[in-house]
């Protein structure tokens, strides 16, 4: 759906200076799916973010929406790609002087829908984003979750492709945040929109997107599907970022096993790792009452991504070396990752 | 006779004001504003966003915008007086005369717009950056950016805009009288001060004061009822 092919972009500050915002970036985005895009302050992703519906062209390098190069289209050719593109901001920016209705209507005005049809058309978007009944209300009369749902509405109103989130929870208590994130999920799943969002918190990608790409300093320093990289982070950016979410998969485990190597000087403390297929089945009773040995669960912790759920576990057990070695093969062999953290 | 008339009575002696060309100057100074308004209305908003879209961010300080804006400043700076005794042989070549109160329109428009102009560009650049870049993602035509987003977001400081203008304007039609325009100011003059009638001078004085009053009354409730931020 979307592809970067090398791209740069450059600006000339106001000093003179050039600042490479984005960095031989190369990355695809595929139709249908839910993109992220993650970096703190000026990384370059709403600069990004632009170089999709063409607000900026590429310095060098290819941008490709929908098998049209951007930079080689006419004026013309890129205002009709664009009607594929809507976009959906921190701040919102809805028009002040516009009721709710008018707002949503604004973009069929564009494009010279008859006025019957677009009523038609924004009253049943107001209704999917959850608005029915504020039709008429000034944006200066709604809380930030309900503006939000209409800046929403306007993008969905013109039949986008793609669906581009600039920050669009970033000024969302976490509650209105959540409601956000469900609608878009709504929207991707009901309407196949694929959507790109940018966003400084990876709650947010791990709570909706399927892949996600790193930022810093304008390049892209990992990518991948969202639960490799939970699992996985390479980068120190990476791993900072997945631990503030407090799903301390890697380094801040180590804690843990250490304050737990003193509660339990004997014996193996060992670290379970669960998926999708075997996170909600019983394995370590079944086990326990397979081989008759006591096993203690130390830690556990189950948490909820998009594709995935992930579980981690940390059992105890005093057994002999022999029968260590076949209650770790047999957790194995269920499909759970197991690893001695700390024996004897 | 009294030959001392009192100061009250001085004020007060309504016995030789001559209502008739009371009513006529009051319909010119009416005249003048509300034409001169409307024009400075549209000229000023023309002027405006040209203002505005020539310094803008993404446009080099071109020649243009220093042009205008040398010319919007030029305007500004000369004294209305100056400007309408300067401008005698233009309007005679405009409108073949030199008095009535059409003589005026064009000091008054000359002298107003320059004025508005700048308030109109005041309220384009207040309008929410963002809010123009959904503009140009949704592909707005130029046309459709200055009718859907820049007049209707920066309405509330046009209109307030506007009724500063008009206000300025009546008192302009006042200084207008020495060319002979005509209007309330002008009957102040020639009756009040040549013809020493203080009475005349206080009635036209009171009835342009209504005018303002209106004016700033009329403006202040078109604010508030169009102001939805
Ligand atoms: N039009 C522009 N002119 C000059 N510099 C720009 C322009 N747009 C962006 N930049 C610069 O490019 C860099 C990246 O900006 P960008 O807005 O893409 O960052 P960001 O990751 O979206 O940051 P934030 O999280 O703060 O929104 C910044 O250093 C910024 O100052
Ligand atoms: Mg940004």
């Amino acid at each position: 759906m979307i592809t970067f092919h090398d791209v740069s972009k450059s600006f000339i500050t106001n000093n003179g200076q050039k600042i490479k915002a984005v960095d031989q970036v190369n990355l695809t985005i595929q139709a249908g799916e839910i993109f992220g895009i993650i970096g703190f302050s000026g990384a370059g992703k709403s600069t990004l973010l632009r170089l999709i519906n063409g607000l900026e062209l590429p310095s060098s390098g290819s941008v490709e929406v929908a098998g049209q190069n951007l930079a080689q289209l006419s004026a013309n050719e890129l205002a009709k790609a664009r009607q594929n593109v809507s976009m959906i901001f921190q701040q919102f920016h809805l028009l002040w002087s516009r009721t709710v209705i008018e707002n949503v209507q604004l973009p069929l005005e564009i494009i010279g829908t008859p006025k019957t049809q677009s009523l038609q058309k924004a009253k049943e978007l107001i209704e999917l984003v959850g608005l029915a009944g504020l039709e008429d209300k000034y944006p200066s009369e709604l809380s930030g979750g309900q503006k939000q749902r209409v800046g929403i509405a306007r993008a969905l109103a013109n039949d986008p492709k793609i669906l581009l989130c600039d920050e669009a929870t970033s000024a969302l208590d976490p509650q209105t945040t959540q409601e956000i994130l469900e609608l878009l999920i709504n929207i991707n799943k009901r309407l196949k929109i694929t959507i790109v969002l940018i966003t400084h918190e990876m709650d947010v990608i791990q709570q909706i997107c399927d892949h996600v790409a790193v930022m810093s300093d304008g390049r892209i320093i990992e990518m991948g599907e969202v639960v490799d990289i939970f699992k996985h982070p390479q980068h120190t950016l990476t791993r900072q970022m997945v631990q503030s979410t407090g799903i301390d998969m890697n380094e801040s485990l180590i804690d843990l096993w250490a304050q737990y190597s003193n509660v339990y000087p004997k014996g193996t403390l060992i670290q379970l790792t669960f998926d999708e297929q075997t996170v909600d089945l019983p394995i370590v009773t079944a086990l326990s009452q397979k081989y008759d040995i006591p096993i203690s669960i130390v830690y556990a912790q189950i948490h909820t991504l998009k594709t995935d759920n992930l579980g981690k576990m940390i059992i105890h057990i005093e057994v002999e070396e022999a029968q260590l070695k076949q209650l770790l093969q047999s957790f194995i062999n269920a499909g759970v990752q197991a690893e001695v953290i700390d024996h004897e | 006779m009294n030959n001392n008339p009192s100061l009250f009575e001085q004020y007060t002696n309504f016995d030789r004001v001559n209502w008739e060309k009371i009513l006529s100057a009051t319909y010119e100074t009416l005249f003048m504003t509300c034409f001169a308004t409307l024009a400075v209305f549209f000229l000023g908003i023309t002027v405006g966003y040209l203002l505005y879209r020539t310094t803008q961010r993404s446009h080099k300080k071109t020649i243009v915008a220093q042009f205008l804006s040398g010319i919007v400043n030029l305007f500004r700076a000369i004294p209305f007086l100056n400007l309408i005794v300067l401008l005698i042989p233009v309007t005679k070549l405009l409108l073949n005369t030199i008095t009535g109160p059409a003589a005026a329109l064009p000091a008054l428009i000359l002298s107003a717009t320059p004025f508005f102009a700048r308030m109109v560009e005041t309220g384009l650049r207040d309008i929410d950056r963002g809010v123009l870049e959904v503009a140009d993602a949704m592909g707005m035509t130029a046309w459709q950016k200055f009718s859907k987003v820049y007049f209707p977001e920066s309405l509330p400081t046009i209109v307030s805009g506007i009724t500063s203008t008009a206000i300025a304007l009546v008192g302009y039609t006042a200084m207008a009288g020495v060319i002979g325009a005509g209007g309330l100011g002008n009957l102040a003059y020639l009756e009040g001060f040549q013809r020493n009638n203080a009475t005349v001078t206080l009635v036209a004085t009171f009835i342009i004061l209504v005018i303002v009053f209106l004016i700033q009354w009329t403006g202040d409730i078109l604010v508030r009822k169009i102001d939805k931020r």
